[in-house]
This record gives structure tokens, C-alpha cells and sequence, in this order.
């Protein structure tokens, strides 16, 4: 069951990788180009995903679409991981009232939900792949930071830390050398869990056309454009996308955390 | 020559000041084996912690403990820092908390000396080879390479006792080092601890509830009871003429050969109650609470 899982979260992921990764050499029409002669075309041999409004290939959009994807997820993560994970262990390892402020901070900035930021960036700056990249990111910081504080808090109990501080190590050295690379499962199952909801977040900004230009083909962006009534397909092709994305990163995270638990480490 | 002088100190946690040491006076000469013995939460850990500078953030102490002349108390950070590992080390209770699960043991053992001798990574691993050998870890470069799960329990403490050796600490103090190990291993280990402190030339704190164990490491003995030292002296003084009743408590439910079957187990609470002197003694002793748990 949980080999299943991680094929499941493999193979999914895996596709949306393959596409962006083709999409850079080869695409089957140019993803820009405009026909009017042949708009809402329905699945076929020439178009095989058919072609929307504007006649533009449905297939070449989506296989572009899983670029901005992943870099976007990529960079979220990044950013949210970067700055939340010293922090949390800062915190965790610092006093006790300096925790308690930093907590209480991010949990005033965990109510500052992403689309709130993305409209706000947005209007200082112009919605661009850039500020609903940083929209996202920074609103998963505190997630980051809350884990990696528990995740600490309990490793800083062990006794190899006491074991440490009593050799001498100073507490920076014990801070990458023993509290990060036993935290560091824990962390990468959240940083896959966050990759996905960062797809997702995406997705949702380019629909509300936050994120993306309208010339850059998101998935997001092909579902807002898609006319349901006309062209259902249009509308179902991104969101199968944006399902096996999700899913598939989702599954991968949930099987790495069974992969990586410390506590099966024992007994492998 | 005076090592550690521990003199007048107490140590309370929390608001309420739940006291765990209770104006403890102790003296370690350089060289010489102490055991401490005490119940669980009588304050043996307490007052090793205190040594150790690792009290947490929410205990209060006052007294002196002092190392080498030098107050460890108002001791910065810093030096501290400096003299723990260096002359002043620890061997844990439990060999598999006290390593690092996700760090092979060798490099371990080499941050260890890294972090107080000038020296390449090279220096260092071939001192860590030196000493895993002596202490009869065979064959060494495989156990260097293994991490701390892939050991049996009595390597995992020789892995230990080298990395509290191996820079020719004066002082070693150790927290029940073979609680965890069972009968055979522990006295191997025990052995092997007594020579890698005589070749060092250390002295120890022995922090143990075995009777046994203290008898046959320790020159000397003291008696922790309800986080006040109730008795100190020579082992054998101590252990075959008690004085306090709490160690006449402690010596006679030790001897479960002399109880005969069917017959009852004697319990401390036996001696507390057949006179005067020692309902006294043992209400003296009762009062303060242990707070914090032994690990």
C-alpha cells in the first residue's frame, strides 16, 4: 500500500516533470500562435487535445504550462524553506520568550492567506510569474517556521545534544551539524506537501490573473479562458493537469514520510 | 590536590522554587573515584547537570561549584564551552541517545577532538582510530563508519567512554554508564572504564544506584538522599558500617541474597521506623520533594 503511493505519487509527478522537460525542446504547434481559422477545434489527429478560443494548440500550452508549474512550486518552496527553516531552528534553540514572540508573529502572518498578498503585490508592482511566486512562498513561511520549531524543541530533549553541548560545540555547529540533519525527513516531506498546495495556489492566481502574463500559457490561465458551454474540454484538459500535479507531488510527500521516518530507521 | 569543591549548593526549578539540591557540600581530589549514590530523583542528575553548567533555563542555583579554582557558576559561556569536552566530560546513561542517530560514530568521536586541538581532519581520525582501538573496538575502520544504530549496546558505550577520554579529561563524570547494559557487558565496560580513567589520569563522579558497581569502581562513596548528601566516606566504611539510616535502608534491601524465600523483601521504609533517632533523621530527610525525574 505504501509502495503503491509512492508509484502513484512517482508516476504523477513524474509526468508533469517529463512535459515541462519536452516542452524546452519540442512542442507539437508553436504555444503562441494564434489561428482564428480553427478555434475550439475538438480532439484530433492534427490538434490532439483540440485548440481554444483563439485557435492556439491545446497540447503545446499544457506541456509549456507545467514549466511555469514547477518553477513556480520550486521557488516557493525555496523561499518559504530558506527563510523559515534557520529560523525555526533559531527559535527553537534560543530562549523561550523569544520563541514564543517569533511563534505568535507567524501566526499573525498565517492570516495573511497568499491571494491577499498576490493582490497586493500585484498592484504595487504588476501581477508577474515573480510576485505570485513571492506571494506564495511568503505565505508558507510560517508553516515552515511552526514545523521546524517543534521539530527542534523535541530534538533539542535528546541527549546527543546534551551530549554535544557537554564536548563543547558551539551552538551554531550543533545547529547544522545534529539538529538539522535529524529534522531533515520531517522537512522534506513538508516541503513536498507545500510544493503542491504551491501549484495549487498557482493555479488559482493565474485564473484570477494574478500571476502570469496573458502571452505566458499557465495552466490556471487555461481554465479561466476555457468557455464551458462551448468547449468543455477546454476547461477539463487544465484541471486534469492541475489534479495529477497536486496529486502526484501530494502522494510523493506522503511516501517519502514513510521512506524517511526516523523511527523505521532503526529497523531497516 | 582539591578538583571539584561543590560547596553550599542548592538548586530550585520553576516559580514555585521546587527545591532538588539542598545545600550540597562535596569534594573530588584530582584523581580520585567518587560514587554517588541516591534513589531516582533524589537529585543525582540534578547535581551532575549543576557541574556540567546544563541546568535549564527555569533553575535557579546558588553555591559555588568549583573546577580547578575556577567558580563553573559565573563561569561565560564561552570558557565554558572551552572546558567542557576538554577537561571536563561526560559519559551518558543511555549509549544510544547519546550519539547522534544521523552522524557516523568515527566522525562523531573526531568533531570531538577537532572542536578543542588544533589539528587536520587526518590528525584527528587517526587519534580516533587510536583510541577506538584501545578501547576494544574491533575492527575499527568498519565501526567508525557505522552509525550509531548498526552497533550493539556495549560498543555503542565503548564509542562513548572514548569520546569522554580521548582529549585527557581531569574529570569524567558518569550518569549510570551501564544502567542500560546488561550483566556480562557491564562489567567489561566497567573494566574498561576504570583503565581508560587510570591511563588519563582522571578523576570521576560516579553517579550509580548499585551498590555493587559503586563497591567495585569507587575509592569513595557519598549518599544522596531527597537532594541532601546524608553520608560520605570511604566505600568500605560506608557500605559496611552505615551510619545514616537511609544508608543502613540502602545496604540491607541491596543484600536480596540474605532474604530466604517466602520471606518478605526488606524496604527502606523497614529502617526508618525502629527508633526514635531514625523516624527523626528520616522525617529530616522526607520533607523536600524530589522534582525533577533521574533520565
Amino acid at each position: 500500500m505504501k509502495r503503491l503511493t509512492v508509484i502513484v505519487g512517482l508516476v504523477c509527478s513524474g509526468l508533469v516533470v517529463l512535459a515541462a522537460l519536452v516542452s524546452l525542446v519540442w512542442t507539437p504547434y508553436n504555444p503562441r500562435r494564434v489561428d482564428p481559422g480553427h478555434k475550439y477545434a475538438p480532439l484530433s489527429w492534427t490538434h490532439l487535445l483540440g485548440t481554444d478560443m483563439q485557435g492556439m494548440d491545446t497540447l503545446s500550452r499544457l506541456l509549456v504550462g507545467a514549466q511555469t508549474t514547477l518553477v513556480v512550486g520550486v521557488l516557493a518552496v525555496a523561499i518559504a524553506a530558506i527563510v523559515g527553516v534557520p529560523l525555526g531552528i533559531f527559535v527553537g534553540m534560543g530562549h523561550r520568550f523569544v520563541g514564543e514572540v517569533v511563534a505568535r508573529g507567524m501566526d499573525i502572518l498565517f492570516a495573511l492567506p497568499a491571494l491577499l498578498l498576490a493582490i497586493l503585490l500585484a498592484a504595487a508592482t504588476g501581477a508577474s510569474v515573480g510576485t505570485a511566486t513571492i506571494a506564495i512562498g511568503v505565505s508558507t513561511i510560517p508553516i515552515f517556521v511552526r514545523m521546524t520549531r517543534a521539530a527542534t524543541l523535541t530534538i533539542m530533549n535528546q541527549d546527543y545534544i546534551l551530549a554535544a553541548q557537554v564536548s563543547g560545540t558551539p551552538t551554531p555547529v550543533i545547529a547544522v551539524r545534529h539538529v538539522l540533519p535529524n529534522i531533515a525527513p520531517l522537512l522534506g516531506v513538508q516541503a513536498a506537501a507545500s510544493f503542491s498546495m504551491a501549484i495549487l495556489a498557482e493555479a488559482g492566481l493565474s485564473y484570477l490573473g494574478l500571476s502570469a502574463p496573458p502571452t505566458t500559457p499557465t495552466w490556471g490561465r487555461m481554465l479561466k479562458d476555457a468557455n464551458i458551454f462551448i468547449a468543455p474540454t477546454q476547461a477539463v484538459i487544465p484541471g486534469i493537469a492541475i489534479a495529477v500535479a497536486v496529486l502526484g507531488f501530494n502522494m510523493l510527500g506522503d511516501g517519502l514520510r514513510d521512506y524517511l521516518d526516523p523511527r523505521l530507521k532503526e529497523v531497516r | 590536590m582539591t578538583l571539584l569543591a561543590i560547596d553550599d549548593l542548592s538548586v530550585d526549578f520553576g516559580r514555585h522554587h521546587r527545591p532538588a539540591l539542598d545545600h550540597v557540600s562535596l569534594l573530588v581530589d584530582a584523581g580520585q573515584r567518587l560514587g554517588l549514590v541516591g534513589a531516582s530523583g533524589s537529585g543525582k542528575t540534578v547535581l551532575a547537570s549543576a557541574v556540567m553548567g546544563l541546568l535549564p533555563d527555569n533553575a535557579h542555583l546558588t553555591g559555588t561549584v568549583r573546577f580547578q579554582g575556577r567558580d563553573l557558576t559565573r563561569l561565560p559561556d564561552a570558557a565554558f564551552s572551552r572546558l567542557r569536552g576538554q577537561d571536563l566530560t561526560m559519559v551518558f546513561q543511555e549509549p544510544m541517545t547519546a550519539l547522534d542517530p544521523t552522524m557516523k560514530v568515527g566522525r562523531q568521536a573526531s568533531e570531538v577532538r577537532r572542536l578543542h586541538t588544533r589539528c587536520s581532519a587526518a590528525q584527528a581520525r587517526a587519534k580516533v582510530d587510536e583510541i577506538f582501538t584501545r578501547v576494544g573496538l574491533d575492527p575499527v575502520s568498519q565501526i567508525a563508519d557505522a552509525y550509531p544504530h548498526e552497533l550493539s549496546g556495549g560498543q555503542r558505550q565503548r564509542v562513548v567512554i572514548a569520546m569522554a577520554v580521548m582529549n585527557n579529561p581531569s574529570l569524567v563524570i558518569c550518569d549510570e554508564p551501564t544502567t542500560a547494559l546488561d550483566a556480562m557487558v557491564q562489567a567489561t565496560v566497567l573494566a574498561l572504564l576504570v583503565e581508560e580513567l587510570d591511563r588519563v589520569d582522571a578523576a570521576c563522579l560516579f553517579i550509580s544506584h548499585d551498590l555493587d558497581v559503586v563497591s567495585s569502581m569507587c575509592d569513595d562513596v557519598a549518599v544522596i538522599h531527597g537532594g541532601r548528601i546524608v553520608e560520605t566516606g570511604g566505600v568500605d566504611e560506608v557500605l559496611d558500617r552505615p551510619r545514616h539510616p537511609y544508608t543502613q535502608g540502602l545496604v540491607a534491601t541491596a543484600r536480596i541474597d540474605a532474604v530466604g524465600p517466602g520471606q518478605r523483601l526488606p524496604v527502606i521504609d523497614d529502617f526508618s521506623s525502629t527508633s526514635d533517632l531514625v523516624q527523626a533523621a528520616s522525617e529530616q530527610c522526607d520533607t523536600p520533594a524530589p522534582t525533577r525525574q533521574d533520565r
